[in-house]
């Protein structure tokens, strides 16, 4: 796995993603793109160089969001590990099935991200984001889609694989 | 205990990178920490890239949208280009429509001051023999149209009819060499003959006897002793009268009071239509 070219594409993705939200719709915010590289994280990497690899990816979303409280990091990491856990329950071996995993892992993401805020705020935070949850989860797996070809160059092995064949 | 470490060492760091910031979240109550000088590493490279990337975009944004805005009063303009050409035909046509409906109030005013039948006809053509003075009207025997009839607009004399179709009449026109038509000096009631003397030139003035009174610019009408033409119409103006001291006549020309190139419409005296038309009628 390639810990710093997922450092580098989660950094161009959320970029991208901030860029894109100035200019399209504000439902974009709802879309947690990184999310899609920490499961895939999940699935494919050693569980050490992944967990680095995710804790970074989540640094970087702390960074991004203007609010560095460490709240993402700990997510993105929460992702990875339990993403790891399900791994095991399942198989992903396709796109479609990627983009399903993906939305699992970001609906629990979702409900944590919610119920840490409710702990640590002053004011009660109510349960209006997770009217956002179904949006989320939807926009999570078509990104998923999208970026399910480029995660895969994240892999040494998916290119072993693919030299293997081609011989 | 060391052993135990390396063993579970991973699983030890992976649980290190979880709990570390959750525990730092929960320690600042979610509040943001200062940033240290990896958040402004990243920052110092994610922002030019987010300020090229923004460019960019709103850079295309904005082309595409002055495109849109160029196309679109492009289109615009072709639109108001062919709405102003359909406008321009139209008021063509309405102007058409105005200055006929003007000729044709005048040829009713005409009409309706003048005794006996007449008929409004349409001018359709000119006979393209030179030899022959004549035009072709829309109205023909069936419309009551004879031949001999007198041919005159509200501004004067025409010409008389020459032959008849069912449909269409040829006028003779009062400027053919064959035509005649007896006139009178509308001022001093002196009588003459007014002839033709072929295209282009003005008439004659015939049997003017010299003890006559005729001057130039006097008004020549008809005189209606010819049969043809009822008396009062307008057949043109004097010029070139020539005074001479022996002689019984005086000959003049007389300027036509009608351009019969311009004819567009007509009034034929005398027919009696089958059907009335609007400006078909009788005697008032």
């Amino acid at each position: 796995m390639r810990v710093a070219m997922a450092w580098g594409m989660a950094l161009g993705l959320l970029t991208l993603e901030s860029v894109a939200g100035q200019f399209t719709s504000h439902s974009v915010a709802a879309l947690d793109v990184t999310l899609a590289l920490v499961a895939y994280l999940a699935l494919k990497a050693l569980p050490l160089e992944g967990a680095v690899t995710a804790f970074g990816v989540g640094y970087l979303v702390d960074v991004m969001s203007g609010r560095p409280s460490g709240l993402y990091t700990f997510l993105a990491e929460l992702a990875y590990v339990g993403g790891k856990l399900g791994s095991s329950l399942v198989v992903v071996n396709t796109r479609h099935r990627f983009a399903l995993f993906c939305m699992a892992v970001q609906a629990g993401h979702a409900v944590v991200a919610w119920m840490l805020r409710s702990a640590v705020a002053r004011d009660p935070v109510g349960t209006a984001p997770l009217g956002l949850l179904p949006l989320q989860v939807l926009l999570t797996g078509a990104a998923a889609l999208g970026l399910y070809g480029a995660l895969r160059m994240l892999d040494p092995g998916e290119e072993r694989a693919r030299q293997d064949l081609v011989r | 205990m060391l052993n135990l470490i390396q063993r579970h060492r991973d699983l030890l760091l992976i649980a290190a990178l979880l709990v570390q910031p959750l525990a730092a979240f929960l320690l600042r109550g979610g509040r943001a920490r200062e940033p240290d000088f990896v958040d402004r590493w990243i920052l110092g490279v994610s922002t030019p890239v987010q300020g090229a990337l923004v460019s960019a975009v709103a850079g295309t944004i904005n082309a595409w949208a002055a495109y849109g805005d160029l196309r679109g009063v492009h289109l615009r303009a072709v639109g108001l280009a062919a709405e102003n050409a359909q406008l321009h035909e139209q008021l063509q046509a309405l102007t058409e429509v105005k200055a006929e409906n003007e000729r044709l109030r005048g040829a009713l005013r005409y009409a309706e001051r003048q005794a006996g039948a007449r008929l409004a006809a349409r001018v359709v053509g000119f006979n393209p023999v030179a030899e022959v003075l004549s035009l072709r009207i829309d109205r023909g025997e069936l419309d009551g149209v004879r031949a001999g009839m007198a041919v005159a607009t509200p501004a004067g004399v025409v010409g008389q009819v020459l032959r008849t179709g069912a449909h269409a009449a040829d006028v003779l026109l009062l400027g053919d060499s064959s035509s005649r038509v007896a006139a009178r000096n509308q001022r001093s009631r002196a009588r003459a003959t007014a002839t033709g003397a072929g295209d282009g030139k003005p008439l004659r003035l015939e049997y003017a006897l010299r003890t006559e009174d005729f001057q130039e610019g006097d008004v020549l009408v008809t005189a209606g002793t010819d049969g043809i033409f009822p008396p009062g119409l307008t057949v043109g103006t004097l010029t070139a009268v020539e005074r001479k001291s022996v002689g019984t006549l005086q000959p003049a020309e007389v300027l036509p009071a009608v351009d019969t190139v311009r004819l567009e419409e007509v009034l034929v005296l005398g027919a009696q239509p089958a059907a009335s038309g609007p400006l078909a009628g009788g005697t008032p």
